[in-house]
């Protein structure tokens, strides 16, 4: 209290990190800045997950790991991280109040799911990282002037499966038809829907997983139903690339389905979004098709079989430092081969990008889980928290 | 699924004939309640903006009437064209008489966002009330309007006309915005100050530190006219204006803004334990209420019991 003015109260709950997702668009930031950054939130994050998670923390302590290792961008690399398949089998926590946290699963069909326990906070900054970047990719219109037909269900019947509630939640920012109720999807209606928003609104955004995308664009291929409009028109496909039967989607193929559906000039309307559901960040596709690391993630790949970290633009598997989610550490070694580049990207902005190529296989995956397995607790609780 | 929290649509007349729309949250399960919040939406906002501040209250034992101001964007009567700021104090005058007549609670409390502070703190010069808190409240309309249009609107033309702006695709008529301001002091920071050294209420602004259109130092210096009568500053590190682009940040605000309005609704009550909404239940209002509006809008019937 400063004698003579008015009483004046500070808040300091509020983070760095909330204005930097929440803020505009990070990718403007210089090379350099945007490393400081990254450097700095997730040490942060590292601090807080090895104070409120006890297991982490005895985790970091047999990898003789310290905070203090970690001094600039290169250390990233030290700190321990988990295997994704860590989820399937515990909760992982770093503080759960079940009251105001909903668990987050898998979207797989083969085996255990992964179950992500996520708070308030932790799902907001994914909402977040998933509103920047659309709200970048549509240029940040007015909500009035926008439409989403989302080729999947609304919230209420995602209910805890993840892709669909994550695509559901664009809902909370602009008016959104989805297209899945009752379970039942008919691609003629979702045509029906999409140029009914482009009559609409000046914005249409279409989300979705590939598979239904390609229903849809091989109905309005067949209905011959489209129209032109002078709507803005973007595609934003996120979810698997398996076909039902298993087999691989072909994304060239795909896209130029899709652009001839909906005569569109350019496939730079059409964007992927990748995401995991132990990941708290989705990661967007930029025009030039490659996809943007935000600040707040910090990725490297590892050898398959040895785990040590590589340089950038070796294959390995791509593993992840998310300083985003609060409610469990996502350090995370994830079941993905790809390869992280750095650099000037096409499409004129700076910093890492990745690109996944497949899923690890049965063989490597072996090898993999014995090393990983040999830091964890060989009788592990089932609450792998506080 | 978490069940929506309903709100009770209504229509209520300014003196001017305009009707206002207003919307009514109460606590649940007829809970009594431990006071009435008007909630006033800042320029270019509408009431289902602040679904979440709204459900945040009623869930914590308040009751709250948000409404669309007259001439403005939403479901009241008039057209932004026409948009004054003495129109959105005409409008906080009829509901807070509606709320008089209606509500037995005792306190009552204005919590206004942005441009609608500065009404809040004007009306409360005449009006009885329990307290004052603003959400990145402006006090120096002069200057954060300059910010917001990267114009003066109280200068004109080479030829002479006035300059009209644009806010997210609505067009202010400055003919009509910027007599009203000049004729009733609506602008200086001066004239906020002088309005608070008359407000007997407390008074609370909950600031941000990186907000460009709203100054702290500024609502300092506003507020440090009127102390014995209880101003309170917070200050909300690395917040915008725009707060609602920075949920988490949304959170905080949400329990200090709780905090303030049970305060100055029942000074003598103790504090309970907060009810902080979950994810599901904001997410569920938002889409519920923007769901409401829309049916509304597109009936193009203003919904609601007419009082």
């Amino acid at each position: 209290m400063n004698a003579g003015g008015p009483r004046q109260v500070s808040m300091p709950a509020m983070a760095e990190i909330d204005r930097v997702i929440f803020g505009p668009d990070p990718f403007q930031l210089s090379e350099g800045e945007q490393a400081n950054l990254r450097l700095k939130l997730i040490r942060e994050a590292v601090e807080y997950h090895l104070h409120h998670c006890a297991p982490f923390r005895a985790y970091a302590a047999r990898l003789h790991f310290s905070i203090d290792d970690v001094q600039c961008g290169d250390d990233l690399e030290r700190i321990p991280q988990l295997p994704t398949g860590l989820f399937k089998r515990v909760v992982v926590s770093s503080g759960i109040d079940k009251a105001v946290c909903r668990p987050c699963t898998s979207s797989g069909t083969q085996g255990r799911l992964s179950v992500v326990w996520r708070d308030r906070c932790t799902i907001q900054r994914l909402l977040g990282s998933i509103q920047t970047a659309i709200a970048g990719l549509i240029d940040d219109p007015p909500e009035k002037d926008v439409l989403v037909v989302n080729l999947g269900p609304n919230q209420a019947e995602a209910g805890d499966l993840w892709f669909a509630y994550v695509m559901s939640l664009i809902e909370l920012a602009y008016i959104t038809r989805h297209m899945v109720v009752d379970g039942r999807f008919d691609p003629s209606e979702a045509v029906v829907a999409i140029e009914r928003a482009k009559r609409e609104a000046k914005v249409v955004v279409v989300t979705g997983p590939p598979v239904l995308l390609r229903q849809v664009s091989e109905a309005a291929l067949r209905t011959k139903r489209v129209t032109t409009s002078n709507s803005e028109f973007t595609v934003v496909t996120a979810g698997g690339w398996k076909r039902p039967d298993g087999s691989g989607l072909d994304r060239q193929a795909l896209t130029e389905l899709v652009a001839s559906a909906f005569r569109l000039q350019t496939s730079g309307r059409i964007r992927d979004a990748f995401n995991q559901v132990e990941l708290n960040t989705v990661i967007f596709e930029c025009s030039s098709g490659a996809k943007h690391v935000p600040p707040w993630v910090h990725v490297c790949t590892r050898d398959i079989r040895t785990l040590t970290p590589q340089p950038n633009d070796h294959i390995g598997l791509l593993s992840y430092l998310d300083a985003s989610a609060l409610s469990y550490p996502a350090f995370l070694i994830s079941d993905d081969v790809g390869r992280v580049k750095e650099g000037r990207c096409a499409c004129g902005r700076y910093g890492p990008t990745i690109e996944i190529q497949r899923r690890i296989e049965r063989a490597e995956h072996w090898g993999c889980a014995l090393k990983m397995n040999a830091f964890l607790e060989p009788d592990m609780p089932e609450i792998w928290g506080p | 699924m978490t069940p929506v929290a309903q709100v009770e649509e209504i229509r209520h007349r300014t003196a001017g004939g305009n009707a206002v729309a207003i919307w009514r949250s109460a606590p649940e399960d007829g809970a009594e309640s431990r006071g009435t919040v008007i909630l006033l939406p800042g320029f270019g906002r509408r009431m289902r903006h602040y679904a979440v501040i709204a459900r945040q209250l009623t869930q914590n034992g308040l009751t709250v009437y948000r409404l669309d101001h007259p001439n403005h964007i939403g479901l009241s009567d008039g057209i932004i064209a026409n948009f004054t700021l003495s129109g959105v104090e005409e409008g906080l005058r009829a509901t807070l008489e509606l709320v008089r007549t209606t509500e037995r609670s005792a306190g009552t409390v204005i919590v206004a966002a942005s441009l609608s502070f500065r009404v809040a703190i004007r009306h409360a010069v005449t009006a009885d009330l329990s307290g004052i808190v603003g959400v990145v409240g402006v006090v120096n309309p002069r200057q954060t309007l300059a910010r917001v249009f990267g114009v003066d609107l109280f200068d004109v033309t080479p030829d002479g006309a006035p300059r009209d702006v644009e806010f997210e695709g609505h067009r202010v008529t400055s003919s009509v915005f910027a007599p009203d301001c000049l004729d009733n002091d609506w602008l200086e920071l001066e004239d906020t100050a002088a309005d608070l050294r008359c407000v007997q209420s407390p008074v609370t602004n909950l600031c941000g530190s990186s907000d460009e259109w709203v100054l702290v130092a500024d609502v300092r210096q506003a507020f440090a006219s009127g102390v014995a009568k209880g101003r309170v500053v917070v200050e909300m590190p690395y917040v915008e204006h725009e707060l609602a682009k920075n949920p988490v940040a949304v959170n905080s605000m949400l329990a200090e803004l709780t905090r303030r309005v049970w305060t100055y609704c029942d000074p003598k009550s103790p504090a309970n334990e907060m009810i902080e909404l979950t994810f599901d239940e904001m997410a569920e209002q938002i889409v519920f209420e923007r769901h409401l509006e829309t049916t509304r809008t597109s009936e193009g019937v203003k919904g609601g019991r007419e009082e």
